[in-house]
């Protein structure tokens, strides 16, 4: 799994650096393993496909602009782009705000938390859509999460949604590392008490022996 | 095993949702915008490096240029159909065993491919399996490059390529020459910063000049039109045989 992703950003630095040089098959290389990522984080935070498309070329046309600023020192072309990604949905969420509300100025982006941990749609929906939790297991462990603070769910979105390292999710979100890992540290090991507390009896433990 | 099991938990979690997601053909659509923006602005972005070589368009085109000349000027020789080394085609494979360090590789791979003089186009392609060989083929076009230097070269500048096993051949292709044996395929580089037409045109002349080109020897004509800017060059020059 590791070696995967050090192929994947050793291999996306190598085509951007490149794509730099007018190399355009390295930057069409690029744009194919980087579409869909990019794409699936967009989709997950906006609410109709017109929005996803828009935002994802906008970013797509951004990354083209700056391709020449990617510094290698400072992470990966995909904690690059996913950070794009995630200005992208700040703003377009503070525009609709602003819209909405009919008031100018900026939302901050404690307000937008729930927006960027993805988890913000209807929970009565995911067994309706019927393409997300469907066992009890699950959905314990969504509840479970749903307690937690917004910042910590989108580390975990990002985290296990985009397969993001904790090194890369702490990149996109602009913050320190070694918080970023006590923060996951610390919600696994609680999510994981949880799990053992409401882990119902063994089924047809006693019974069996009854029948025994 | 509990870790692994949760960890599936989260990542069933996270799945995408297709709800959202853009439509197939949103994909290609944009590639096709994006590439076009991209070729206009490398278009833009490059300091006209023209090199007077016969697999550069800039370059039969001058190629042609002085061959009428030349034809003029000797008129002695008839076409000719040359074989040119166009470039290497380096395959470079680890074992399975070997504990690869990709990043490193990609990175110093990278830092000698830029450096390395002669070098004009690269491309690189890597195929990797998870327990298997993993295989890097770095195919480098430019004019006579040393296939054996470049490769003792890589394993002296990269540790990580000292025990690789790296193999090389040439990639070759045929150009017309009038004059092959008079013009020697002799390789004029200009770099230019832009500016107005006599700007350009002042400092092809004064590189011309740098070169060992007399100013009566050489034609320079400059045009610039709707953002494109088109430059011929001309150059008369008797060749020994």
């Amino acid at each position: 799994m590791d070696l995967k992703k050090r192929m994947r950003d050793g291999r996306h630095g190598l085509w951007l650096r490149l794509a730099r040089r007018g190399n355009e098959d390295a930057f069409r290389r690029l744009y194919g393993e980087l579409y869909d990522p990019v794409a699936g984080y967009i989709a997950a935070r906006t609410g109709n496909v017109h929005d996803a498309e828009d935002l994802t070329s906008a970013v797509f046309h951004g990354f083209l602009e700056r391709l020449d600023r990617f510094e290698a020192g400072k992470g990966s072309v995909m904690t690059w782009i996913l950070a794009m990604a995630r200005n992208a949905v700040i703003d377009h969420h503070r525009r609709l705000d602003a819209h909405g509300s009919a008031r100018r100025g900026s939302v901050p982006v404690e307000e937008l938390a729930e927006v960027l941990a993805a988890d913000h749609r209807d929970p009565d929906q995911w067994d309706t859509l019927g393409s997300l939790i469907r066992n009890e297991d699950l959905r314990q462990v969504r509840q479970l999460l749903r307690r937690e603070p917004d910042d910590v769910r989108e580390m975990f979105a990002l985290r296990f949604g985009q397969g993001l390292r904790v090194r890369e999710v702490a990149a996109v979100m602009n913050l320190g590392e070694a918080a970023v890992k006590q923060r996951f540290a610390r919600t696994l090991r609680k999510i994981r008490q949880e799990l053992l507390t409401e882990e119902p009896e063994p089924k047809g433990g006693p019974e069996c022996m009854i029948a025994d | 095993m509990h870790d692994r099991g949760l960890n599936d938990k989260l990542e069933r979690l996270h799945e995408p949702d297709s709800a959202n997601r853009p439509r197939p053909e949103h994909r290609s659509e944009l590639e096709g915008r994006l590439v076009s923006r991209y070729r206009t602005a490398q278009s833009r972005k490059r300091r006209w490096l023209i090199m007077l070589n016969p697999w550069n368009r800039t370059a039969r085109f001058a190629l042609v240029g002085l061959a009428v000349i030349m034809l003029g000027v000797g008129a002695c020789t008839t076409s000719t159909t040359t074989e040119v080394d166009m470039g290497k085609k380096m395959s470079i494979g680890f074992s399975a065993k070997a504990d690869v360090d990709m990043i490193s590789i990609d990175t110093g791979l990278s830092n000698f491919l830029e450096t390395q003089p002669g070098i004009e186009n690269v491309s690189v392609s890597i195929s990797e399996t998870v327990d298997g060989p993993k295989l890097i083929e770095v195919v480098a076009w430019g004019q006579d490059l040393d296939g054996d230097a470049l490769v003792a070269e890589l394993r002296r500048q990269v540790p990580e390529f000292q025990d690789a096993d790296i193999s090389f051949e040439t990639l070759s292709g045929t150009i017309e020459e009038s004059f092959a044996s008079k013009m020697k395929r002799q390789i004029f580089q200009m770099e230019v910063d832009g500016g107005t037409e006599e700007e350009i045109r002042a400092q092809i002349l004064a590189q011309l000049a740098e070169q060992g080109v007399a100013e009566g020897d050489a034609v320079v004509e400059v045009h610039m039109e709707n953002g494109q800017t088109e430059i011929k060059v001309q150059i008369e020059q008797e060749v020994e045989d």
